[in-house]
């Protein structure tokens, strides 16, 4: 029997990090599928990398910063972001207590 | 007064609005009208802006009147992915964790969009984040393909893809990572482009693997997808990553003779898994090219079968990446019992998020986590890099890649989306040229028991025009364009 890949374990310790709550059935089905998903990706285990480094960039582009000015043509007023927020209270975005 | 005959094109639309013989009015109602019609059928949009199309097109049509003519989309209905962010309606990446998200800004290709006179009719569904190749993980119901609609539309930019395909728009955008333009382009028979990465601007666009994710058209032909990303592509100081290249005027391409161009066949791209019916239609699609002029030269690209590995471990890590942002504070209609901000976050991701999300948030903190990260991570960077210098190798032998889109052609509603692993191997052939952060563009090449087959092809680096010229002169001889029926 060859050794597990990933187990119901290390999903849980997994999806603690990805800030996931998952069900006993979804802990089991994630184990199972990406198991069966690591072993066919495991091919990339027996290239030869030895030398080569990792890729940073695809197609010779460099980052370009911009200038560190505002640029109002993206800023909205205050009035036009509460108008998109789905619940306002009192001029403020509503959101649910996460604090008791 | 009888109806315009209504252009079914972008290039006979562009004609017909300057001589007047139909107004961006027309165009809006027709597509108006055809949505409705296929919608109860296909499901290709999450939401359709009919008030602000009318109102759009009238003032375009007073600019008209005017003698402005902003550019060569002025007048002209497209549809757009919902992962890409509009000041017009919501927009919600097809995920219940931004069901009230309304963006305060238009993504750079919107803003690009407008300023060449285009009006927005609506968003298309997906994949929700973009993660899939069917659509049938969209949180709002999966879009149907339309030739068959007990077949997917392809994906991430399924609803795209079908919204050109019915007829409903000339032009859509979509968003390509490992495959969703080209795939559902060939899926439901129409061109689609994923431009080289950095090519075009991403800002606005709600991310899934920042390496890999780049905006494209989908159009009925392949002289509208070069007018599409003659509109689209540009440096933008908003987007760190694209490129200052000047902007070819691409649709000066779509023409001439295929004479003196060398086409590679990599002989992986017809390997086992891929059907005979797509390998004999693609082949059919080689020979025709060589018969225009092209040589044809069989190549080999050894590491093609590791690409899937490769570009699923690392937009899957990017994506866990990504997704932390999503905190459903604001815009999913999630309760709470959760007493801590942590376990809130616990909560509502794992309410908020599908199936497909959370496998891509678990494999990607998994590869990227202490112990993991450099058997899987770091070794699939590698390999990208290996991969990206075979193509270099292989450019220096040929002007043009070639070979089918998909292994096979629109496969069953539910037939993969239980099985991720076979769901990812649909993939197979869009993904190389994804990791390699090439251009790529599907052009429908004919059909297999009645649904239609994608040829692609790929350039190297910001030669996009390569692209344009190939499949524009092929399409031209063997036009394979046709209109579903409901």
């Amino acid at each position: 029997m060859t050794h597990a890949l990933i187990t119901t374990e290390t999903v849980r310790r997994t999806a603690t990090l990805g800030r996931l709550a998952l069900t006993e059935a979804e802990i089991r089905d994630a184990a199972l599928k990406l198991e069966g998903i690591l072993k066919h990706f495991s091919l990339i285990q027996k290239i030869d990398t030895q030398g080569v480094p990792q890729a940073s960039d695809m197609s010779g582009l460099h980052n370009i910063a911009r200038a560190d000015v505002p640029r109002s043509d993206y800023l909205s007023s205050a009035t036009r972001l509460l108008e998109l927020a789905p619940r306002v209270t009192r001029a403020h975005v509503h959101v649910q207590a996460v604090f008791e | 007064m009888a109806s315009p005959v209504l252009p079914n094109t972008l290039v006979a639309a562009r004609a017909a609005l300057d001589k007047q013989e139909v107004s961006a009015a027309d165009l809006v109602e027709e597509a108006l009208t055809t949505i409705a019609q296929w919608e109860p059928t296909l499901h290709a949009f999450l939401e359709v802006f009919a008030g602000h199309a009318r109102t759009a097109a009238t003032a375009s049509d007073k600019q008209r009147a005017q003698g402005t003519v902003l550019g060569p989309l002025h007048g002209v209905p497209v549809a757009i992915k919902d992962l890409i962010c509009t000041t017009e309606g919501h927009t919600t990446a097809a995920s219940k964790i931004l069901q009230n998200f309304m963006a305060p800004y238009d993504a750079t290709v919107i803003t690009h969009l407008k300023k060449a006179g285009a009006i927005l009719i609506g968003k298309t569904n997906l994949d929700e984040f973009a993660m899939g190749s069917s659509t049938e993980y969209s949180a709002y119901g999966p879009t149907h393909n339309p030739w068959q609609p007990a077949r997917v539309a392809g994906g991430s930019s399924g609803g795209s893809a079908a919204a050109v395909a019915s007829g409903s728009v000339l032009a859509a955008l979509g968003t390509d990572t490992g495959g969703s333009i080209r795939q559902p382009a060939s899926f439901c028979g129409v061109v689609g482009l994923k431009p080289t990465y950095g090519r075009v601007s991403r800002f606005g666009v709600i991310a899934y693997g920042s390496s890999l994710d780049q905006v494209g058209p989908f159009t009925r032909t392949v002289q509208d997808a070069a007018i599409m990303l003659s509109v689209l592509a540009g440096h933008d100081s908003q987007d760190a990553t694209s490129s200052p290249l000047p902007v070819p005027a691409y649709e000066t391409f779509c023409h001439g003779s295929l004479k003196g161009i060398k086409v590679g066949v990599p002989q992986e791209f017809f390997a086992e898994g891929v059907s005979p019916e797509v390998t004999t239609v693609v082949k059919a699609a080689i020979a025709a090219l060589a018969d225009q002029g092209a040589t044809i030269i069989n190549l080999s690209l050894p590491l093609t079968p590791a690409a899937i590995a490769v570009y699923y471990l690392i937009a899957k890590a990017e994506a866990s990446t990504n997704l932390a942002r999503f905190d459903a504070l604001r815009y999913a209609p999630v309760s709470l019992s959760s007493h801590s901000l942590v376990e809130h976050y616990l909560e509502v991701r794992g309410q908020g998020f599908g199936a497909e999300v959370k496998r891509a948030i678990l494999m990607g903190s998994y590869a990227l986590s202490a112990g993991y990260y450099e058997a899987w991570y770091q070794q699939a960077s590698r390999v990208r890099m290996l991969i990206r210098r075979e193509y270099e190798e292989a450019f220096k032998e040929v002007d043009v890649v070639v070979g089918p889109v998909a292994p096979e052609t629109a496969f069953t509603l539910g037939s993969k989306v239980d099985d991720p692993l076979a769901m990812y191997l649909s993939d197979a052939l869009t993904v190389p040229l994804s990791v390699a952060g090439l251009p790529a563009l599907s052009v429908p090449c004919g059909f297999a028991s009645s649904l239609p087959v994608g040829l692609q092809i790929a350039a190297p680096h910001f030669k996009e025009e390569r692209l344009f010229h190939v499949a524009s002169v092929y399409e031209q001889a063997h036009n394979w364009w046709q209109q579903p029926r409901l």
